[in-house]
C-alpha cells in the first residue's frame, strides 16, 4: 500500500529471491485487493521483494519453514527517497574530448592479472569487493569491449575473465542513451561507461610445420613451412624438396602460408605450372626444389596492405616413354610406335607484389605486379617406326633434340574502384601491361627413311642449329560504369581496349664444310611481326528481385590482326567484327534451392598461326600449312542447372544439362601420303554443326545417421561429334560416354573412417571412315581410402586407386592398374604435435604412367616411367608458439 | 518435502484498491535488434580450429563487413500468449550477403503460451523450413539493483543463464505484467524490453510500446506441413549432418543463435 495515501496497490510485483545468491525463485502480482500468495516447495533463506512503478522497493528476509503473513507492506514513492551521491575525483591520464583514456601498459599489474586488477590500479577508478566499479565518482553502468556491449555490464563475469595484458587502452566516458544514439535526438541522459580496447594483435608468435621422410630406392621428401606474425606484420617461408612427386605445398598448407589471412597469404594461382601444383603430373621421375618467402604488412588502420613474395623452383625429370598412335585413313590404317628418352631441367625465379590502398571509404586501389625468369634445358631422343595394319614398313625416324630457352616476363596491373553515395552506382578502371621475351636455341638432328614400293628407300636428313627469339607485349585498359536505373535494375556499360605486339624470329642454319652451323636455311627461317588491336563494347542489364536474378549482356568486339613478314616484306591483315550476347537467369526456389538457365554466344577467331604458320621442320612427318580464307567459328552454349540442399537432413541433389553448338568450326584437314607423311591445314567445316551434349545428376544424404555414414551418387552422360578431313574425305567421330559413381563416406575424428567410391563407365568412340576400328569399351575406376583410429594416438590407413580399361578394337589389350598405398602413424608428445609415419607407396608395384586419347581419327596411347613402390619413414612436426608482448 | 504458504494482505483503510500505474494486458512492442557483425565473425574465427579453411574466408569477411546491422521485430501480447515476429525489411547489400551465409540473422518467429507452457517456433534454416515445439526455455535469473529506462519504461536489470552456460542480460519492466520477452528468453516478473546476449554479439531494445489490441500474425509459430521437433531433436538432427563438418564450438554457437 502507498505509505502516504494508505491505498492498496494492484499489480505490484512480488518476487522471491534466494538469499545466498539472489537467484529468482518465483514471482507473482498483487490482485485488485492488493493481496498475493505464493507457495515454496523447500526450506531455505529467502528475500521477499515488492516493487511498484515509481515506488522504492520493499525487501524483507524470511525463512520458508512456515507460513508467513507479511501483513501490510508500506511502499514509498521514489520522490521520498534521498538520492545518494558519491563524489570522488582524481586526475585523469589522457583526456580526449569527453573521454578519459588510460594506457594499459603504463600500469603495472601481476602476470596473468585480469582486467579487474588493472581497473583497481587506474586512478579515478575503484572496484569494491562485489566487483562494482566506480569511475570518476559515478557507478559504471556499462563495460564495453572494443566499443561493444560485450559480456553485458556484469563486472564479476566480465572483468575477471579478460587478461589485462590483452588490453591496449581503458576509456571512461559518458555514453549517450541508446535512444539518443538511435534517434540522434539528445535527451541529455548519460551513462557512465568503461570501454576496454583490446590490443590489435594480442597475439604475437610463430607457427608452422616441418616434415622429412626417407625411403627405399633413394626416394626422399622434405618440407618445411614457417610463419611469423608480429602485430599486423606477417612473414613466411617454405621449402619443398624431394623426388617422390610432391612438388609444392598442399592446398591446405598454401592456404595458411603467410599467416592464415587471404590478404597476407601468397597469391597462389595454379596456372598449370609444375612449380605451383602440389603433385607432379608429368612423366618420369622428378627431382624438385621449391622455396619461397612471403611478407605482408597492414598499416594505417588496414587502409594500406602490401604483400611481397619471392619464389625459386628447380625441377629435373628424366625417363623413358613410349607411344602407339593409330591413324585411321579412309582406306588404310597407319600404326606408328615411338620409343623416347628424355631429360628436362627447369628453373624459375619469381617475384610478386600486391598493394591495396583504401583511399577513402568509397575508393580503393589495387596494384599487382610480378616478374619472373625461367630457364629450360631439355634433351630428347626418339625413334619412331610407322607401318600399315599389315605390318608393311612405311617409314622410320630417328631424332635427337637439344633445346635451351630463357624466358623473362613482367606484368603490372592496377585496378581502381569507386563507389558512390547512391547504392549500386560504381565505376571501375583497370590498366595492365605485360611484356615477355624468350630466346633460345635448338640443335636438331633428324633422319627419316621413307620406304616406297619394293626396296626403294628415300632418305631425308636434317642437321640444323636453330636460333629463336620471341617477344610479346600487350596493353589493356578498360572502364566499367554501373548505374542503378531502379532499385532492382542496374545498367552497366563498359569499354576495353587491347593492343598486342609480337615478334618472332627463327633462324635455321645448316652445317658448312668445316662443321660449323653457318649456312642459313631460308625455307625454315622466318622473321615475323604481329600486331592485334581490339576494342570491346559491353552493355549489360542486371535485374535483381526477391527470387529472380537476370543478367543480359551484349558484347561487340572489333579485332584487327596484322602480320608482317620481315624477310619478304609481305603483309597480311584481317579484321573481324563479332557480336556475342549472353543471358543468365536464376530463379531462387528457396534459400537452398535454385534453378539457373543461361545462354552464351562466343566466337573463336582464327589465329595468325592458323592463317599462316611459321614453317618448321622439327617434326618432318607432321607438317602444318596455312589457310588464308579462314573465318571465325561461332559457338553457342545453352545450359540449365538445378540444385537443392536440405540442411536439416544433410541431403542435397543437383542436376544439369548443357548443350553446345559450333558453327563453322575449325577442323583439321590431314593429307597423308603413301609414305606416311601427313600435311595439316585448318579449315572451316561448312554446312555442318558440331554438337555436344552433357547431362549430369547427383545427390547425397546421410544413410546411417547414428554412425555418421553418408551416401552420394553422381552420374554423367556425354555425347558429341568431332569432324575432320582425311585425304579429302570427311570423317565424323562420334563419342558417347556414360558413368555413374556411387560412394559411401564416414569422416569423423575417431573410429573407422572411410571413403569408398566406384565408377563404372562405358565409352563409345566411333569414326565414320573406319567403323570397324572403333574404340568403344568398358571402364572401371575407384578412388577410395580407409582410416582407423587405434588407441595410443595411432592410426592405420590405406588409399586405393584402381583403373580398368577393357580391350577395344583399336587397342586389343586391356589395361588394369591397382595402386595401393597403406601406412601407419603415431602421434607423440603431449600436444600431439609430432607425428611419425610409415608409408608404403604402391605396395603392389603396379604403377605405370599411362594415357589413352582420341583426336579425330587418331588414337594415341602413351606410357611412361613413373614412381613405383617404395617404403618411407616420415616424421612431421607442427609447431605453434605465441608470445605475449 | 513440506509445503508452506505465504500469504499477504495489503490493506487499505478505505478497503478499496488503487490503480496508480497502468498495467497493459495486451499490446504490441517494437524491438530493434543490433548485431555487432564484425565481432560475431571474429568469434566464429576464434571458435575454429587452427588451419580450418573457413578461417581465411572469414578473416576476409571481417574487413568487408559493416560494424553493425539492425533488424526489427514485433511482439504481440494478449493475456498469457505472445507472438514474436521479424519484420521484413531491406538490408544494405553487404549485410544481405552476410545474412545469406547463414551465420547470423536467422529469423525465428515464435508463439509462446505461458498458461500451457508451450513454445512454438518456425524458422528458415538455410532454405529448409524448421518447426520447433517444446516447453518454455529454462532461464535461471538473478535480479540486480540496476535500472535503465527503455522506450519510456523503467526497467530493472536481471542476469540470466540459459542453455547450460549462455549468459544473457535482460531489462524487464514490471509495468507490463506478462512474463514475455523477445525470442525464447522469458521468465521475469514483467516483460523484457532490453536483451543483451554478449556471446552472440547482439542486443535487442524496445523502441515503441503500443497498447492497442494486437492482431496476431497468421501461422505464427506453426506450419502444418512440417513435423515439429523439440530443441533437443533439432540439435541432434543437425549435429549428425552439419556437425560432422564443423567444430563443436562453432556448432554450438550457431545453435544458440536459433534457440535463444
Amino acid at each position: 500500500m502507498d505509505k502516504e495515501e494508505g491505498v492498496a496497490l494492484q499489480n505490484a510485483t512480488v518476487v522471491i529471491l534466494q538469499q545466498q545468491d539472489s537467484i529468482l525463485k518465483d514471482f507473482t502480482r498483487t490482485n485488485e485487493k492488493g493481496d498475493f500468495h505464493l507457495s515454496i516447495a523447500d526450506t531455505n533463506d529467502y528475500i521477499l521483494m515488492v516493487s511498484y512503478p515509481k515506488y522504492g522497493d520493499f525487501t524483507q528476509f524470511f525463512k520458508s519453514d512456515q507460513d508467513h503473513d507479511f501483513g501490510a507492506i508500506p511502499m514509498q514513492t521514489m520522490a521520498h527517497l534521498i538520492e545518494e551521491v558519491v563524489v570522488t575525483g582524481r586526475l585523469p591520464v589522457v583526456i580526449k574530448g569527453d573521454t578519459i583514456e588510460y594506457d594499459a601498459d603504463s600500469f603495472t599489474v601481476e602476470k596473468n592479472a585480469k582486467v579487474e586488477d588493472l581497473l583497481k590500479v587506474l586512478p579515478g577508478i575503484s572496484v569494491d569487493g562485489d566487483g562494482k566499479i566506480t569511475a570518476q565518482g559515478k557507478t559504471v553502468e556499462k563495460v564495453l569491449v572494443d566499443g561493444e556491449e560485450f559480456f553485458g555490464d556484469d563486472p564479476t563475469l566480465v572483468t575477471r575473465n579478460i587478461r589485462s595484458d590483452m588490453v591496449d587502452k581503458v576509456q571512461v566516458y559518458e555514453k549517450k542513451s541508446e535512444q539518443a544514439e538511435r534517434t540522434g535526438v539528445d535527451d541529455g541522459e548519460r551513462i557512465q561507461t568503461i570501454n576496454v580496447e583490446l590490443k590489435e594483435e594480442a597475439r604475437n608468435g610463430i607457427f608452422g610445420k616441418a616434415n622429412a621422410g626417407v625411403a627405399t630406392d633413394k626416394y626422399y621428401t622434405g618440407q618445411a613451412m614457417i610463419n611469423r606474425f608480429k602485430g599486423s606484420q606477417k612473414t613466411g617461408a617454405f621449402l619443398v624438396t624431394g623426388n617422390n612427386g610432391t612438388t609444392g605445398l598442399s592446398w591446405e598448407d598454401a592456404q595458411s602460408f603467410g599467416g592464415n589471412d587471404s590478404q597476407g597469404s601468397m597469391v597462389m594461382i595454379n596456372n598449370g605450372d609444375d612449380f605451383e601444383s602440389s603433385e607432379y603430373s608429368g612423366s618420369g621421375i622428378p627431382r624438385i626444389l621449391n622455396t619461397g618467402v612471403n611478407f605482408s604488412e597492414k598499416w594505417n588502420g588496414n587502409k594500406n596492405k602490401i604483400n611481397l613474395s619471392y619464389l625459386y623452383g628447380k625441377l629435373n625429370s628424366d625417363g623413358e616413354s613410349s607411344r602407339v598412335t593409330q591413324n585411321n585413313l579412309e582406306d588404310r590404317t597407319l600404326v606408328s610406335k615411338q620409343q623416347a628418352t628424355f631429360d628436362n631441367d627447369r628453373s624459375r625465379h619469381k617475384f610478386g607484389l600486391k598493394y591495396d590502398l583504401q583511399i577513402d571509404s568509397l575508393t580503393s586501389l589495387t596494384v599487382q605486379g610480378g616478374a619472373n625468369r625461367r630457364e629450360e634445358k631439355s634433351f630428347s631422343s626418339d625413334f619412331t617406326s610407322m607401318t600399315d595394319r599389315q605390318g608393311e614398313m612405311l617409314n622410320d625416324q630417328e631424332r635427337n633434340q637439344t633445346t635451351q630457352n630463357n624466358t623473362t616476363n613482367m606484368d603490372i596491373n592496377a585496378y581502381l574502384t569507386r563507389k558512390f553515395k547512391k547504392e549500386g552506382r560504381s565505376l571501375s578502371l583497370t590498366a595492365r601491361y605485360n611484356a615477355s621475351e624468350t630466346s633460345g636455341n635448338q640443335d636438331l638432328w633428324n633422319n627419316v627413311n621413307y620406304y616406297g614400293d619394293g626396296n626403294d628407300i628415300e632418305n631425308s636428313l636434317i642437321d640444323q642449329r636453330k636460333n629463336k627469339k620471341n617477344g610479346a607485349n600487350f596493353t589493356t585498359a578498360s572502364f566499367t560504369y554501373t548505374e542503378p536505373l531502379h532499385k532492382k535494375l542496374n545498367l552497366s556499360i563498359g569499354y576495353e581496349w587491347n593492343g598486342q605486339q609480337q615478334s618472332s624470329e627463327l633462324f635455321s642454319y645448316n652445317k658448312d664444310e668445316s662443321g660449323n652451323y653457318s649456312i642459313l636455311d631460308s625455307l625454315y627461317s622466318s622473321d615475323f611481326d604481329f600486331s592485334t588491336l581490339s576494342s570491346t563494347y559491353n552493355v549489360a542489364l542486371n535485374f535483381k528481385a526477391d527470387k529472380w536474378r537476370i543478367n543480359f549482356t551484349n558484347r561487340l568486339k572489333t579485332d584487327k590482326l596484322q602480320q608482317e613478314n620481315n624477310f619478304t616484306q609481305e603483309d597480311l591483315s584481317r579484321s573481324f567484327l563479332t557480336y556475342n550476347p549472353s543471358a543468365d537467369l536464376t530463379y531462387e526456389l528457396s534459400k537452398s534451392s535454385n534453378l539457373r538457365v543461361s545462354f552464351r554466344g562466343t566466337n573463336n577467331l582464327p589465329s595468325l598461326n592458323q592463317i599462316q604458320p611459321l614453317r618448321n621442320n622439327e617434326d618432318e612427318l607432321n607438317v602444318y600449312l596455312g589457310n588464308e580464307s579462314l573465318k571465325p567459328q561461332s559457338n553457342r552454349n545453352y545450359s540449365l542447372n538445378y540444385h537443392k540442399f536440405n540442411a536439416l537432413e544433410g541431403s542435397y541433389i543437383y542436376s544439369g544439362v548443357s548443350f553446345s553448338q559450333q558453327k563453322d568450326p575449325f577442323i583439321l584437314n590431314a593429307t597423308t601420303d603413301a609414305q606416311g607423311k601427313t600435311t595439316f591445314v585448318w579449315e572451316n567445316l561448312e554446312d555442318k554443326i558440331n554438337n555436344n551434349l552433357n547431362f549430369y545428376v547427383g545427390g547425397g544424404r546421410s544413410v546411417i545417421r547414428d554412425w555418421n555414414v553418408n551416401f552420394d551418387l553422381h552420374a554423367n552422360i556425354n555425347r558429341g561429334d568431332q569432324y575432320n578431313y582425311i585425304n579429302g574425305s570427311l570423317n565424323n567421330a562420334k563419342f558417347t560416354s556414360f558413368s555413374i559413381t556411387p560412394g559411401l563416406r564416414r569422416s569423423m575424428t575417431s573410429g573407422f573412417n572411410f571413403g569408398l567410391w566406384i565408377t563404372p563407365g562405358y565409352t563409345q568412340q566411333k569414326a565414320s571412315l573406319q567403323p570397324e576400328f572403333d574404340n568403344s569399351g568398358f571402364t572401371l575406376r575407384s578412388n577410395s581410402d580407409i582410416k582407423y583410429f587405434l588407441p595410443k594416438k595411432m592410426e592405420i590407413f590405406a588409399e586405393l586407386n584402381y583403373v580398368y580399361e577393357a580391350p577395344t578394337k583399336t587397342f586389343d589389350e586391356k589395361f588394369e592398374r591397382i595402386l595401393l598405398n597403406p601406412g601407419v602413424s603415431k602421434k607423440v608428445l603431449n600436444d600431439e604435435s609430432l607425428k611419425i609415419s610409415f608409408i608404403v607407396n604402391d605396395i603392389l608395384n603396379q604403377n605405370v604412367g599411362f594415357r589413352r586419347s582420341q583426336n579425330g581419327n587418331i588414337f594415341t596411347q602413351n606410357s611412361y616411367d613413373t614412381i613405383r613402390r617404395y617404403y618411407m619413414l616420415k616424421v612431421s612436426w607442427d609447431f605453434n608458439k605465441t608470445f605475449m608482448q | 518435502m513440506k509445503k508452506y504458504l505465504i500469504i499477504l494482505f495489503l490493506f487499505s483503510y478505505s478497503l478499496t484498491s488503487a490503480q496508480y500505474a497502468y498495467f497493459p494486458t495486451e499490446g504490441t512492442i517494437t524491438y530493434e535488434k543490433t548485431f555487432h557483425i564484425k565481432n560475431l565473425i571474429k568469434r566464429h574465427i576464434a571458435a575454429l580450429p587452427d588451419g580450418d579453411f573457413q578461417k581465411t574466408m572469414m578473416s576476409n569477411m571481417v574487413d568487408k563487413a559493416p560494424e553493425t546491422a539492425e533488424t526489427h521485430q514485433k511482439l504481440y501480447f494478449k493475456g498469457q500468449k505472445y507472438a514474436y515476429e521479424y519484420i521484413k525489411e531491406d538490408q544494405p547489400a553487404a549485410v544481405e550477403n552476410l545474412m545469406r551465409f547463414g551465420l547470423f540473422g536467422i529469423e525465428v518467429n515464435s508463439l509462446t503460451d505461458l498458461k500451457e507452457s508451450v513454445y512454438q517456433a518456425s524458422l528458415d534454416f538455410v532454405g529448409t523450413k524448421v518447426v520447433l515445439e517444446d516447453s518454455l526455455l529454462d532461464v535461471k535469473w538473478k535480479i540486480t539493483n540496476e535500472y535503465r529506462e527503455i522506450a519510456g519504461y523503467e526497467t530493472r536489470r536481471a542476469n540470466g543463464i540459459t542453455l547450460d552456460s549462455m549468459y544473457v542480460v535482460a531489462f524487464y519492466t514490471d509495468q507490463i505484467p506478462i512474463s514475455a520477452g523477445p525470442g525464447a528468453v522469458h521468465g521475469l516478473p514483467g516483460t523484457i524490453l532490453g536483451l543483451v546476449v554478449p556471446e552472440l554479439h547482439y542486443n535487442i531494445y524496445a523502441t515503441k510500446v503500443d497498447m492497442t489490441p494486437p492482431v496476431f500474425p497468421k501461422n505464427s509459430g506453426q506450419k502444418k506441413k512440417e513435423k515439429p521437433m523439440t530443441r533437443k531433436e533439432f540439435y541432434d538432427r543437425l549435429k549428425s549432418n552439419i556437425g560432422q563438418y564443423i567444430d563443436e564450438k562453432q556448432y554450438n554457437l550457431i545453435m544458440s543463435m536459433i534457440l535463444i
